[in-house]
């Protein structure tokens, strides 16, 4: 050990000395301080050598499975096979495909849904801005072939806008 | 006594890449140079966990997390020490994490099963593959016990022992693992084997 290393506790001199980290001097000084320090050297090394000797590590079982179980472990999670192998003008015409079925959905709902809607709610308004002038009126309900017609006298006239188109 | 030579020192391959490119590809993603990585120190690690347990299943499947631990933690390192030592330290904590968590789920202070372990006859690291039938028992009390009493030792203790007379490490670089400064290493490496010889005592007069 070097200058600056020079254990200072007792415990950290007994280990330097016990390892053979000790100048020759210094442990010749250690062995005059402790007169039992060989005898304590010559036992710590028979431990040592016991434990080297009969505290052996095995071999390591299935080397190769260790390192597959790890990579599987730290692996980044596979993508779908699909979008793996999908190139990338099948995704545009997803998208243009996706787009028709949006502008097919929008133009029905335009032509028929809030056509409908519309036509609904004009007819109700022109029903509701009739109002009639006589004071007698008269209604016939005709019903043939399976054909309702509802006659009505006594309108003397039907507002200039009232008409079907 | 002359500690066996350090082993920190990495094996790789003179026509290999170094660990340090190699943690640069793991770092950005490389799981195959990490796998090269986890190859060089495979062995190493286990053992040292291995010693730490006393178990080797327990050592195997704790291998395992402390290599992924370590591809997690890839980021973090700087570089400023060799990666066995980083990786190490990594199994060390892992191996010291589990011995509480053995303890606290036991609740005792030492669980006498942690010192059960199985080694395959004619393992490659045996001592003594061929022995009479009286050494064979001599030689099963002796590591019995010695197992016993490496068991009985306190986390700190134990991670010393291991270390510095089973794999011969220097005490900077067990500082540099444990994380503490040279004295401490040096005084639990006092108190550690003081422990060890009371109680190895009948153990060691026999040899």
């Amino acid at each position: 050990m070097n200058n600056s290393e020079i254990p200072s506790a007792p415990e950290e001199k007994w280990t330097a000395y016990l390892d053979g980290k000790l100048t020759t001097a210094d442990a010749a000084a250690f062995e005059r301080e402790h007169f039992d320090a060989a005898a304590e050297r010559e036992r710590q090394s028979k431990i040592v050598r016991a434990v080297r000797t009969h505290s052996p590590s095995p071999a390591l079982r299935n080397p190769d499975f260790l390192n597959e179980r790890i990579l599987r472990e730290i692996a980044p999670p596979p993508a779908p096979a699909s979008a793996r192998e999908t190139p990338l003008w099948s995704l545009w015409r997803l998208v243009t495909a996706s787009a028709f079925c949006l502008l097919a959905v929008g133009a029905i709902y335009a032509l028929f849904v809030r056509g409908h809607e519309q036509r609904q709610e004009r007819y109700l308004a022109q029903v509701l801005s009739v109002q009639p002038g006589d004071t007698f009126l008269d209604a016939t309900v005709l019903d043939a072939d399976g054909l309702a017609v509802v006659w009505i006298d006594g309108l003397d006239k039907l507002p200039s806008d009232y008409a079907l188109q | 006594m002359s500690p066996i030579p350090s082993k920190t020192e990495t094996a790789v391959p003179a026509d290999g890449p170094g660990d340090a490119e190699l943690v640069a590809r793991s770092r950005e993603g490389d799981t195959a140079a990490f796998n090269e990585l986890i190859t060089r120190y495979r062995q190493r690690c286990f053992a040292m966990i291995f010693q730490m347990v006393r178990n080797e299943d327990d050592a195997w499947d704790l291998a395992q997390d402390g290599f992924v631990r370590a591809w997690r933690s890839l980021s973090n390192f700087r570089g400023q020490s060799s990666f066995f030592t980083w990786i190490y330290r990594i199994m060390t904590n892992v191996s010291l994490d589990w011995l509480r968590k053995k303890r606290i789920e036991g609740g005792q202070e030492f669980d006498d099963t942690v010192g059960l372990r199985r080694i395959e006859t004619g393992a490659p690291t045996a001592p003594k593959p061929v022995l009479e039938p009286a050494e064979r028992l001599v030689d099963a009390e002796i590591r019995s016990r010695i197992d016993d009493a490496i068991t009985r030792l306190s986390d700190d203790h134990r991670a010393v022992i291991v270390m510095r007379e089973l794999e011969g490490m220097e005490y900077q670089e067990i500082a540099d693992v444990v994380g503490c400064s040279i004295g401490t290493v040096m005084s639990r490496l006092f108190y550690a084997r003081k422990k060890l010889q009371e109680m190895l005592r009948d153990v060691y007069e026999q040899l």
